[in-house]
């Protein structure tokens, strides 16, 4: 298998990121609101999974970037892809500015006009973020029962020939 | 009718070469201009390489007239274009026309399979480039084409630079080719056959969405834009020339596009089309072979 992305197929490296990125940014946004929200003190774990989604959405940010996109599958309408691929971009940001806010509303925890920006910007984002990546997950649901194409099979490995 | 060299090179009636629109120029319109004398050719940008063969095959099945591929390597990578590329050479398409990059590699290679190769430029360097590597047939495009555009240079100052600097070379004139009138006055400026696109999204054929057609139908002479924005699946900044969406809250004015019979109607009516600033002389819809008459009338002495 490939290891970088090309027009006709993902390759390893953004296969396995797209996997470990799911689970860490799912686990970051549930330890997030746990904190935000003040359910429990999770302050010992938030830390190394927001550095890790961090870090992790960055990379795939600028590994995007580097390569080219595999083409649409057949029958995806223009819209659709554009929707998706902007959808996916923005929950890539969301791993990367959300973290940052945390760490400037938990661990700066800055005062006055300046603080209730940043709770304001970091829960909105949070929630912005978890509709997102609703959205996103309907898209792929809606690819696989009623499209019927092979997307997710592609992001699974899967050769799917273009 | 006036002798063509690209005529004769490919082996059609008339120097009337439809441009290969992505995912707009089907099999039908291939067939149905090919058919007519001219030379139809396939919209291979977008489309996957399966797909591809596919519409080859169904093109096949309608004509045995020659016809071509348009293929464009700014959209999906170098692998997409190979694979691409590997089809064409395997069906054994009689011509392949290319469009926005440097084809120097590629050129000596579709020469040796025996394929027309047609490169559309939008400057005398390119031309020269394009000519030097191998190329059969050149396709000057001015900047009063529709969708992509390459150069910034107007057809009346491109296509006489263009077919004085390569006497060898068959030279077609692109940009604003709607009737036999702009044939003849592409003719007096050196152009040995004409490429047009935006006359033949308006015919029975084409796969433009119905609202495409119409919007192409109610443009003036004035509508088009040329733009450096978003169009779809190229990259930011690409020149192009589009008739813009519906006013008022859309964001989808800002992209350019070309809406096809599967696209909802909604982004038909929102999307910047792209088109042609020939377009405001286009007042019907009609069978790709009348398009076909109509611009080789203007090749009668």
């Amino acid at each position: 298998m490939q290891w970088r992305d090309t027009g006709l197929g993902f390759g390893i490296v953004t296969i396995i990121l797209h996997w470990v990125g799911a689970i860490t940014v799912i686990a970051f946004y549930v330890l997030d609101a746990a904190r935000i929200g003040g359910w429990q003190d999770n302050a010992g774990l938030w830390a190394p999974v927001a550095v890790c989604t961090a870090v992790l959405c960055a990379f795939r940010l600028f590994w995007r970037y580097l390569w080219y996109l595999p083409l649409p599958l057949p029958g995806v309408a223009p819209l659709t892809v554009m929707v998706a691929r902007a959808v996916a971009i923005a929950l890539l940001l969301s791993g990367v500015i959300l973290p940052l806010l945390g760490w400037l509303e938990f661990h700066w925890r800055p005062e006055g006009m300046a603080g209730g920006m940043v709770r304001l910007l970091h829960r909105l984002g949070l929630l912005a973020a978890i509709l997102g990546l609703a959205l996103h997950v309907a898209g792929a649901l809606r690819q696989q029962f009623v499209l019927r194409n092979r997307a997710l099979s592609r992001l699974l490995g899967a050769r799917v020939d273009l | 009718m006036t002798e063509s060299k690209a005529a004769a090179l490919c082996g059609i009636d008339t120097p009337v070469f439809q441009a290969g629109m992505a995912g707009l120029a089907g099999p039908d319109l291939v067939a149905a201009v090919s058919e007519a004398g001219g030379l139809g050719h396939l919209g291979g940008l977008r489309q996957p390489p399966s797909l591809l063969r596919q519409w080859i095959r169904m093109v096949r099945e309608r004509t045995n007239r020659p016809f071509g591929v348009n293929l464009v390597p700014a959209y999906g990578g170098p692998e997409v274009f190979e694979a691409q590329i590997q089809v064409v050479l395997e069906e054994k398409v009689p011509v392949l026309s290319l469009f926005y990059g440097d084809f120097t590699a590629l050129l000596p290679r579709i020469r040796a399979a025996g394929v027309i190769g047609m490169v559309q430029v939008g400057s005398l360097a390119e031309a020269r480039r394009a000519a030097a590597a191998g190329a059969h047939v050149v396709i000057a495009q001015g900047v009063e084409a529709g969708g992509h555009i390459r150069g910034r240079t107007p057809l009346c100052a491109l296509l006489p630079a263009v077919s004085a600097a390569l006497p060898d070379t068959p030279v077609l004139a692109a940009g604003g080719i709607v009737d036999a009138g702009s044939v003849r006055a592409a003719r007096c400026l050196g152009a040995d056959g004409v490429w047009a696109g935006t006359l033949f999204l308006a015919t029975e054929e084409s796969l433009a969405h119905e609202i495409y057609k119409q919007r192409l139908l109610r443009a003036g002479p004035d509508d088009t834009e040329f733009r450096t924005g978003y169009s779809f699946g190229w990259k930011y900044g690409t020149p192009h020339r589009v008739l813009p969406g519906r006013a008022g809250f859309n964001p989808l004015r800002l992209v350019g596009g070309g809406a096809r019979r599967q696209d909802d109607a909604s982004m038909a009516e929102k999307l910047s089309l792209y088109a042609g600033s020939g377009v405001g002389r286009i007042g019907d819809i009609r069978p790709a072979r009348d398009r076909v008459a109509a611009l080789a009338a203007g090749f009668e002495n």
